[in-house]
């Protein structure tokens, strides 16, 4: 990553208390030293939820860590702006946080969380207007290569797709923005959607003939030849 | 070679992957219409991919994990969202009506239709068929009544999408018809396969 990861937040105090009286995970064990702490952040996510389930409270600062970025960006593909999307993403981690005791482990927290963060984004969009375009990320592209006509059919284009994007059907959409934006598999998507492979598959297909009709000519390659 | 071209299960699988069953691969080398929607899609799906996110910045995770556990400790996703939530339920009420409608319109759709599956067999009633083609069985004061709700159902039904009817609970996740199939008469199946037979043909012409 291209960037660095800000330092953990102390959750000690608050989700020792939590833990104490919802009774989160095992009992509350006490504080890890910064050894193990970092050693449970090279762990895999079994051998952290293990902790978690143990009573190491600092468990689940390591999974939003580890997971915050991209539970952001999925939020961040739906909602079409930042104040949402972090909003979104907030309440996927507060809501993995009360259900993790139930999490059964039949899917793989990734997949998990990407399936809370989904719900969350298509309840909350749910009663509101669709995003058509978001303005704020054009400052944050690097467009320094590009001349300035590549750079406004760029930007057009990716406005475009935006738009469309956020007008394809709920199940399209997802399927579009874990697919493309999160680069799961189809068998990860039929988990997180509880729905089929050929069907997300179909989704898939049916949601980039909408984008294709929206770019128009531009995506006609015109091969041609004997059929 | 085959006679059809490429479904969009294994169009995808060749987006996704290139790599496909032989006969796929000589089918699209072959054919200009799937070679040309391969390339079509394939152009699409960079495009899409080049629509980028922008990063936040490392501040900004140091907040973000603050407000996680401020939002735990207070409970605020619950209180934060009323409105938010206020709307939704109130555009799941209207969905609710519009769900009630459309099962109401499939449930006469179905009798009526299994109607006529029967007395296809026998002397045809014209005006059964025609009710069923083109407007709710007529039938005295209550035949104007029933049109007019027919009407009203077909409008409403007009423009829903198969996402938002699985949305709405119209038709029912994976296993439903396996529910529903051990109340269907031996004739009622063998139509069934029938028609799914037509409609599996249909869509692969």
């Amino acid at each position: 990553m291209a960037w660095v990861e800000g330092a953990a937040v102390d959750w000690t105090l608050s989700v020792d208390h939590l833990a104490s009286s919802r009774d989160v995970g095992g009992s509350p064990a006490r504080p890890l030293s910064a050894t193990r702490l970092d050693a449970l952040r090279e762990a895999d996510d079994n051998a952290v939820l293990d902790a978690w389930m143990a009573g190491q409270t600092e468990a689940f600062d390591v999974i939003v860590e580890r997971y915050r970025r991209r539970v952001y960006l999925v939020c961040y593909r739906f909602a079409g702006g930042h104040e949402d999307a972090s909003d979104y993403a907030q309440e996927t981690l507060v809501r993995a946080f009360r259900g993790l005791r139930r999490f059964r482990r039949q899917a793989s927290l990734s997949t998990w969380l990407h399936r809370i963060a989904v719900n969350v984004c298509l309840s909350r969009l749910g009663a509101k207007t669709i995003v058509t375009e978001s303005i704020e990320s054009e400052g944050f592209v690097d467009t320094r290569g590009d001349s300035p006509a590549d750079g406004v059919l760029r930007n057009e284009r990716a406005a475009q797709l935006r738009t469309a994007i956020a007008r394809l059907p709920r199940r399209q959409r997802s399927v579009v923005i874990l697919r493309v934006y999160q680069d799961l598999s189809h068998e990860e998507i039929a988990q997180i959607l509880g729905s089929s492979v050929g069907a997300v598959k179909v989704n898939f297909c049916h949601a980039l003939a909408t984008l294709r009709g929206v770019l128009g000519p531009a995506a006609s390659s015109g091969a041609k030849g004997p059929s | 070679m085959r006679a059809h071209h490429l479904r969009d299960v294994e169009l995808v699988d060749i987006i996704d992957r290139g790599a496909v069953t032989a006969a796929v691969d000589e089918h699209v080398r072959g054919c200009a219409t799937c070679r040309s929607r391969v390339e079509d899609y394939r152009t699409v799906l960079e495009a899409t991919r080049d629509v980028e996110v922008p990063e936040p910045s490392p501040l900004f995770w140091e907040h973000f994990s603050r407000r996680v556990k401020d939002r735990i400790e207070t409970g605020i996703e619950e209180r934060g969202s009323t409105f938010d939530e206020w709307r939704t339920a109130l555009a799941g009420w209207r969905r609710h009506v519009v769900a009630a409608a459309l099962a109401v319109a499939v449930v006469g759709a179905a009798v009526l239709g299994i109607g006529r599956w029967f007395t296809m067999a026998g002397p045809v009633d014209q005006r059964a068929r025609v009710g069923f083609e083109s407007s709710p069985p007529a039938g005295g004061t209550v035949a104007s009544e029933e049109r007019a709700e027919w009407e009203l159902l077909m409008l409403v039904a007009d423009g829903i999408t198969s996402d938002e009817a699985v949305e709405i609970g119209l038709f029912g996740g994976p296993g439903q018809i396996d529910r529903l199939l051990p109340d269907l008469s031996d004739d009622e199946r063998r139509r069934l396969g029938e028609l799914l037979h037509d409609e599996l043909s249909s869509t692969e012409s």
